[in-house]
């Protein structure tokens, strides 16, 4: 918990600007003749845009060149990355449970419906995340990682417009279900992955041995 | 009493030989790493703080292998690594809390070490300002004291003198010789009167092999009779530069004093002079890149 207060207090102050803005701004479009579908995926863009707030943190010891002091000290890099990646993911699920509460409130949706099309694509956002912080160790990583997640928005975006697909129908939530399970077991990988990573100076950096 | 031991240590990077066989036992003191530049002083170094893991060969601590040790190793350890960086958004001295957290301090223990050590290198004044407004040197006190932060009983400084003035550079002399007691110091520099100043003991590494170590006197007493002066007419130094290993040169009225390195008396009327640690790198480095000698590359 004492990297709590490692953690600049605007990457947590822009986290929630992310859930008042989703937040608003769905209240507002619940004043329009949207459909709920609409209004879920427009939501679920917080889940890559909450990963965005504090990537720049989870990647900073690669682009501060701050890893080989890290992986000398008592506590190493890997407790490190996990700590700090276990606080972003717990704000980040409050922030989600939020809104999903609202939305549940608002549009009278059930709450664990709404849950899993905001958890999906936050879990799609944390793998692709996870795998390129485990493969691309240059302190490039984490524009990489906006890139990506800008790419996720971008998709979500597209979904948002096409409501009528059959992924939104009731009879896909049991795809959804099994995304939601496929994506939990990637993460597991991908958090293993970090461990190895953040061992040794050579994992960190991939060096070839 | 510490003892540190390489015992056979190897280190390949796929097909090259960064780190060659090095065996020796280290106790309290202070130990300078001499060697140029890709001579595998900073992967030696990065094994010693158990952040690379050797090919082959073992490091142990007191007689236990330093990465079963683990936590309680990096306990003992303090380490400035050659090339770093920092969070730019953090101060002086948050950036020293923030490696105590690391170090396993708690705030309290990490702010009073902080406050001492800001005033040991003299960045007490800055101590609230942004690391991003710091010059070089600033920065390089801030390395050399957050490797100092949990009072480490070993201590590895890569360059640690490189971006510091000559004041800064005699008050970091001073400082490591306070801290020496009872510590095993290993650093290594460019800087040849650097390590000439500081270390007990000089560790002198060519091509990832530790090829000789010894006090000062000691190592160069292995090139006596291999320094020479001699005067010669200011026209002729091209010629000589090119013939011999000059490692100085001085203009006297309308002679020129050259400083020879050299196995063989390079002219009758030259004379032995007693060798220098500088004089001792050229002897075995001057076929290596010309770096080194009284600043970093």
């Amino acid at each position: 918990m004492a990297q709590l207060r490692f953690i600049s207090w605007k990457v947590w102050a822009v986290q929630l600007l992310i859930v008042l803005g989703m937040g608003l701004l769905l209240h507002n479009s619940l004043q329009q003749s949207n459909r709920n579908v609409q209004l879920v995926m427009l939501t679920s863009t917080a889940a890559p845009l909450l990963v965005i707030a504090g990537i720049q943190t989870l990647t900073r010891s690669l682009s501060c060149h701050m890893l080989e002091i890290e992986l000398s000290t008592r506590h190493i890099l890997e407790k490190l990355t996990l700590v700090r990646m276990s606080l972003f993911g717990i704000a980040d699920l409050i922030g989600l449970t939020l809104l999903a509460v609202i939305m549940s409130a608002w549009m009278q949706m059930e709450i664990a419906v709404v849950l899993l099309y905001l958890l999906v694509p936050f879990n799609l956002t944390c793998i692709g995340c996870l795998w390129l912080l485990n493969r691309v160790r240059t302190p490039n990583c984490g524009y990489y990682c906006l890139f990506y997640c800008g790419l996720l928005v971008m998709i979500q975006m597209i979904l948002m417009f096409h409501p009528s697909l059959w992924l939104f129908e009731s009879s896909a939530i049991g795809v959804w279900q099994a995304l939601l399970i496929l994506t939990v077991i990637g993460i597991a990988f991908e958090v293993l992955d970090v461990r190895k990573t953040c061992r040794t100076l050579e994992t960190a950096f991939r060096i070839q041995v | 009493m510490l003892e540190l031991t390489l015992n056979k240590v190897n280190k390949h990077f796929s097909t090259k030989k960064a780190v060659n066989g090095i065996s020796i036992r280290l106790n309290s003191g202070v130990y300078g790493l001499l060697g140029a530049n890709g001579a595998g002083k900073t992967t030696l170094m990065r094994m010693i703080c158990g952040i690379l893991n050797p090919t082959s060969g073992t490091i142990q601590m007191n007689g236990q292998e330093i990465d079963r040790m683990g936590e309680r190793y990096r306990d003992l350890l303090g380490y400035l690594p050659q090339d770093f960086g920092y969070y730019p958004d953090f101060s002086a001295e948050e950036f020293l809390w923030y490696v105590g957290s690391l170090k396993g301090l708690t705030l309290r223990a990490s702010k009073g070490k902080a406050r001492e050590l800001l005033r040991t290198v003299a960045l007490e004044e800055v101590a609230r300002k942004k690391i991003r407004t710091f010059s070089g040197g600033m920065k390089q006190r801030l390395g050399i004291a957050q490797a100092m932060l949990n009072d480490p009983r070993v201590l590895v400084l890569d360059e640690p003198t490189a971006g510091l003035d000559p004041k800064e550079r005699v008050r970091f002399r001073n400082l490591i010789a306070d801290l020496a007691r009872d510590k095993i110091v290993i650093l290594s520099t460019h800087i040849v009167s650097d390590v000439e100043y500081i270390a007990d003991q000089i560790l002198v590494m060519k091509q990832g092999g530790l090829l000789m170590t010894g006090t000062v006197e000691q190592l160069t007493a292995t090139i006596e009779g291999c320094v020479w002066s001699c005067h010669i007419p200011p026209r002729e130094v091209e010629v000589w530069n090119a013939r011999y290993c000059v490692s100085n040169l001085r203009h006297e009225g309308d002679r020129v004093e050259l400083r020879i390195v050299s196995t063989d008396k390079p002219a009758d009327q030259a004379a032995a002079v007693p060798p220098t640690l500088e004089d001792f790198y050229l002897y075995h480095f001057q076929d290596e890149p010309a770096v080194g000698i009284g600043e970093k590359k």
